[in-house]
């Protein structure tokens, strides 16, 4: 009854009315999406170690533009994104500051990190992304960097590009409308190695192609 | 379609919708080993009877075995470089034996503008004739080649050129010496085409038009191209699974056991294009209905079911109050939805 009258309120006032829902953001029940963020380089060394431990580290969410619903795997994306421009919605990002993500743990055990990751994550529960999703098909990209909040906030509709040099981790959705989606949207990351930063690369370029 | 190992595919079975499912469903099997077309015989009876004809002197016999415009294409069209040369090696021995000396040149100049080796039948012919075959080919080695753009109407078209497989995805340019060639074209969905086409300094570019592949052709292409492939639930796959199945609208979905749960990975497709992508993780299959009509809705292949305020009873009951109290009132309003993301 609340609803009807809500919605004939709504009605009587001739304005334009507004349905709001909600949708979390979710690494797995378990952190299995993490793996994105528990890259080595080629000598061996976590990317979390890029930073000491009194340096913050930003979490960075885009909504990546796709123009159409491509497969969710690497090379589906790769192959899509080379004939369509996949570009971040420049009005949609969302730098996180001061995320406290582990370090000195380039020699801790895989699962223990993963369990370190996933209590830094938890921290940020609730955290607010964006109050109205794009309403269009995106794929929904964190980046973890050594840079400033300061330093990626958009200008003149435009974003600055990630330090590939200041990486420390990346995750992404599968293409999702998220007006539609009815439970929370699962980042992940696509790898069968450690040796993961060139994927980190290309998970946080600027138009998703392969970075060499 | 469902796709996955044997033991999560049983749950995902029982876990299917009922009748009370606003789209009626019917499951299907993906053509994971449908055969692939029968390419033609290699003609081995044909050019030992050519054969036997030339060693014991009868020629007539030999050119009979031979007869036929379409015996080099046929074989060309199917990749059998080598059984195109003998034909065309025995064609030359044997008109030569004839007596038909210009004819027997013919046929060992078109050998030699196919770009064909040398078939080892060639030690079991006269010197003259193998003289006559390596004079074809010094020639038209030394001559220019010309280029041919060829065009198609199927994307992603591979060519073969006389035999030769890949010899480039059109729209591409090819090369090749003066005279009548030999060119294929096979794309996913279509019938494959094989057409004569001359390179020479008046020819400049070649049309391929094609026809779509019949169901059984689209099956045994999925099957070689995507049956086993990571790829199986991109676009081109579902285009191609959408002919085999003679199924305007399909929804596929992987399902992935994981350590403690199992994850369902689905997209629709409607008209062979993909409508829709959805995904969800649950202790096992049971979330494949709520998959099922995600994935129906944001392809709309059905509608959501209407908000009260969308239904026109609700207006007419609306309107008579609003008339009662104030007189009438118009009947517009749009609804927006916002989506709010956080972690």
């Amino acid at each position: 009854m609340g609803r009807v009258a809500g919605v004939l309120l709504c009605f009587l006032g001739a304005l334009g009315c507004v349905d709001s829902r909600s949708v979390a953001l979710t690494f797995g029940a378990t952190g299995e999406g993490l793996d994105g963020f528990m890259c080595k380089d080629g000598t061996g060394k976590q990317l979390l170690d890029r930073r000491s431990s009194d340096a913050p580290a930003s979490l960075v969410v885009d909504f990546v533009r796709l123009g159409g619903v491509p497969g969710c795997r690497v090379g589906q994306l790769i192959s899509w994104c080379a004939t369509h421009e996949c570009k971040p919605i420049a009005s949609t990002r969302r730098c996180l500051a001061g995320v406290s993500l582990p370090t000195g743990v380039s020699t801790t055990p895989r699962e223990e990190l993963r369990g370190q990751l996933r209590d830094a994550i938890s921290q940020l529960s609730g955290e607010g992304v964006t109050p109205d999703a794009p309403d269009e098909f995106v794929l929904v990209r964190v980046v973890g960097t050594m840079q400033s909040c300061a330093e990626l906030e958009a200008s003149a509709d435009a974003l600055p590009a990630f330090v590939p040099a200041q990486l420390l981790g990346c995750a992404y959705s599968c293409p999702v409308l998220l007006d539609r989606v009815e439970q929370d949207v699962y980042l992940g990351f696509d790898t069968l190695t450690g040796a993961c930063e060139q994927g980190v690369r290309t998970c946080a370029a600027g138009d998703l192609r392969w970075q060499i | 379609m469902l796709r996955g190992p044997p033991t999560a595919l049983a749950t995902a079975r029982s876990a299917l919708p009922g009748d009370d499912f606003p789209v009626q469903l019917q499951l299907l099997e993906l053509p994971a080993n449908a055969p692939p077309p029968r390419a033609p015989l290699l003609l081995e009876e044909t050019l030992a009877a050519a054969r036997k004809g030339y060693v014991n002197a009868d020629f007539s016999a030999c050119l009979a075995a031979l007869e036929g415009e379409s015996l080099v294409a046929d074989a060309l069209a199917f990749g059998q470089r080598g059984t195109a040369a003998r034909v065309l090696l025995w064609r030359a021995a044997c008109h030569a034996g004839a007596g038909r000396g210009e004819v027997a040149r013919r046929s060992a100049r078109e050998l030699a503008v196919l770009g064909l080796e040398l078939p080892p039948d060639v030690g079991s012919v006269t010197p003259d004739v193998e003289s006559l075959l390596a004079r074809a080919v010094r020639e038209v080695a030394a001559l220019p080649t010309y280029p041919l753009r060829v065009t198609a109407d199927a994307p992603s078209a591979d060519l073969m050129l006389d035999g030769r497989p890949n010899a480039c995805s059109a729209p591409c340019t090819l090369e090749a010496a003066e005279g009548q060639h030999v060119l294929r074209m096979e794309a996913d969905g279509v019938e494959p085409v094989v057409k004569r086409v001359r390179f020479g300094p008046k020819e400049s570019a070649v049309h391929v038009a094609s026809t779509a592949a019949s169901p059984a052709l689209a099956a045994a292409q999925w099957s070689a191209r995507y049956a086993r492939s990571v790829e199986v639930d991109s676009a081109p796959s579902l285009k191609l699974l959408a002919t085999a199945l003679r199924s305007p609208r399909l929804v596929l979905v992987n399902v992935e056991p994981e350590r403690e749960q199992t994850r369902l990975r689905g997209v629709v497709a409607v008209d062979g294009e993909v409508a829709a992508r959805g995904e969800r993780v649950s202790p096992s299959a049971v979330q494949l209905e709520g998959l099922l009509r995600d994935l129906l809705v944001e392809g709309k292949v059905v509608e959501r079911p209407p908000a009260l305020w969308q239904r026109p009873a609700f207006w007419i009951a609306l309107g008579g109050v609003a008339a009662i109290a104030a007189g009438t009132t118009a009947l517009v309003a749009t609804r927006r939805v916002r989506t709010g993301v956080s972690f």
